[in-house]
């Protein structure tokens, strides 16, 4: 799902967050966002899967505007958003009921998912009996789930420890290549960047702007030990840092 | 020895302590009855106020358990149990208008902004201070009395579990709103599916108060007008006089209903509210 913003310029009250930004990604495109702390990363997620309505400027989703009803987005949060009152299989099915997908299926859908993200043995769990990486894999299978064209995800695996880290950015690599979905990465983590990303957007602050675009060529599968990916980190931790 | 060891070894220093703990908090809740009671025979058996022994009282008590009040021709259980009937239907009726009021009104900006200041003038009147308006209003219904202590105690019970559904709905977190939304999930769908059990815990600590209040309202409404019922009974048994173990009979069993009330809403909120 190609994605372009044109001029969004977005504020609380009196702070700009944005100041006439523009930005397009094409279908099918892994795009990272890094930058710092308190620059609108989230608020920019907010904006693009139509939480927000920014002040100025447009945004189209396929030469749409974004529209909450349909569901094509697939948005895992920075906090916990588990529903606390529905076990991690009821999590997975408000998304399906929200969406519609035929009730046969279900049942198939929600085995499927939580192997994916290998918690299959907690359907019945719920999210206060997980702990935070779990929860936050079972939020990555309630948005796959329900198959949106674009994920939005904003630093999904920042609480976990860096083993299911790097399995789950494989996984999800694995599961881009497969199935080209559209996906907008924020993260804090330069290595997770260069390891997924095949374009980077460098953010700046106040107020919020897009610094830098940056294709990153890597061949997949990359190896984070390899000396053409340590030599990417470098310059970019150069551009984040100037 | 190393990591393993030290675990259970801890673990083990603990237990006894936290289980001395839970003995000490025992003793004093028993030490706190036995200084009432002993108070109270002090007082009773120095004749410093006229009152009956607290051994005289319980006898009188157990009496009116089994063998009931000869003057009413009543069991103590049966005259609870009038005065309760009417809590429960009032109870239930207010919950059931309050709830959803409270979700609507906490979810809809204009609908909390039309109703609030009705609301804001109707709250600070007692629930009591309705029942002489109640009696005009009810003057001609087939059963006023009970119309009117229904009432009462619907008033009583309304306002608690109304504030505090709204404000359980102002307490749901907005990610969850935000999650939600995302997917693609409809306006009934948040509204049934996460504004509403995200203010349960909220709802049910309004309902065990209602109750409370309700509780207190019956009894008081009773002293007013009837011929039924535990605030009937015991007001009337002063009016009768030198009936003073029978009084506090029946206060006692006010306070163990009340109680027994409160701890009922708690267990089903904890079975209701398993995710917590
Ligand atoms: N709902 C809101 N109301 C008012 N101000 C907000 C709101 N949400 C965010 N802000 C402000 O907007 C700015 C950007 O916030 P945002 O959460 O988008 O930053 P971020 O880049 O995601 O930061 P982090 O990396 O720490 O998650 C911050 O200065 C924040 O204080
Ligand atoms: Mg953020």
């Amino acid at each position: 799902m190609a994605l372009i913003l044109r001029g969004v310029t977005h504020r609380f009250g009196e702070t700009k967050i944005f100041e006439d930004l523009d930005l397009q990604v094409e279908e099918g495109c892994f795009c990272c966002i890094v930058g710092p702390s308190g620059c609108g990363k989230s608020t920019l997620l907010r904006i693009i899967a139509g939480l927000y309505r920014p002040v100025k400027g447009e945004v189209l989703l396929d030469n749409k505007p974004p529209s909450l009803d349909k569901g094509e987005i697939g948005f895992v949060f920075q906090e916990d958003a588990l529903f606390p009152w529905f076990t991690v299989e009821e999590n997975i099915k408000f998304g399906l009921r929200a969406r519609k997908v035929d009730k046969s299926s279900w049942g198939q859908i929600i085995e499927h998912n939580l192997q994916k993200v290998g918690l299959a043995d907690y359907r019945d769990y719920y999210p206060s009996q997980l702990s935070g990486g779990m929860k936050q894999r079972v939020a990555i299978a309630r948005v796959l789930a329900y198959n949106p064209k674009l994920l939005l995800m904003d630093e999904p695996f920042a609480s976990l420890d860096s083993l299911n880290r790097n399995m789950l950015q494989t996984e999800l690599i694995d599961l881009w290549a497969r199935e080209k979905k559209t996906i907008l990465f924020v993260t804090h983590n330069i290595d997770e960047a260069v390891f997924l990303a095949e374009r980077l957007i460098v953010m700046g602050s106040k107020p919020g702007r897009i610094k830098r675009v940056l294709d990153i060529n890597l061949p997949r599968p990359r190896n984070r030990t390899d000396t053409e990916f340590c030599r990417n980190r470098r310059s970019i931790l150069e551009i984040i840092e100037s | 020895m190393g990591l393993f060891n030290y675990t259970p070894a801890k673990a083990a220093d603990q237990t006894p302590r936290t289980r001395s703990r839970k003995g000490t908090d025992y003793l004093l809740k028993l030490l706190s009855v036995v200084t009432v009671i002993a108070g109270w025979q002090a007082v009773a058996g120095l004749h410093l106020l006229e009152l009956p022994t607290p051994t005289a009282t319980l006898k009188v008590f157990i009496g009116l358990l089994i063998k009931g009040d000869p003057l009413y021709n009543m069991t103590l259980q049966e005259i609870v149990w009038s005065s309760l009937q009417i809590v429960i239907k009032a109870c239930l009726l207010s919950f059931v208008i309050a709830v959803p009021l409270g979700v609507l009104m906490g979810s809809v900006g204009w609908l909390r902004k039309y109703s609030d200041t009705v609301l804001e003038m109707l709250r600070p009147i007692p629930p009591l201070a309705w029942i002489p308006l109640a009696y005009v209003l009810f003057a001609n219904a087939g059963r006023p009395t009970e119309y009117v202590q229904i009432f009462v105690v619907f008033i009583g019970a309304f306002f608690p579990v109304l504030l505090d559904t709204i404000h359980g709905i102002s307490l749901v977190n907005s990610i969850h709103i935000e999650a939600a939304e995302t997917m693609g999930a409809s306006r009934r769908q948040i509204l049934l599916q996460i504004m509403l059990p995200g203010a349960l815990p909220s709802i049910f600590n309004g309902i065990r108060v209602g109750f409370g209040i309700g509780w207190m309202c019956i009894v008081a409404a009773e002293f007013v007008g009837g011929k039924m019922g535990i605030g009937y009974y015991i007001w009337s048994s002063y009016s009768v006089g030198g009936r003073t173990a029978e009084i506090i009979s029946g206060m006692a069993a006010i306070g163990i209903v009340g109680s027994i009330i409160s701890r009922l809403v708690v267990f089903l909120e904890k079975r209701l509210i398993p995710w917590r």
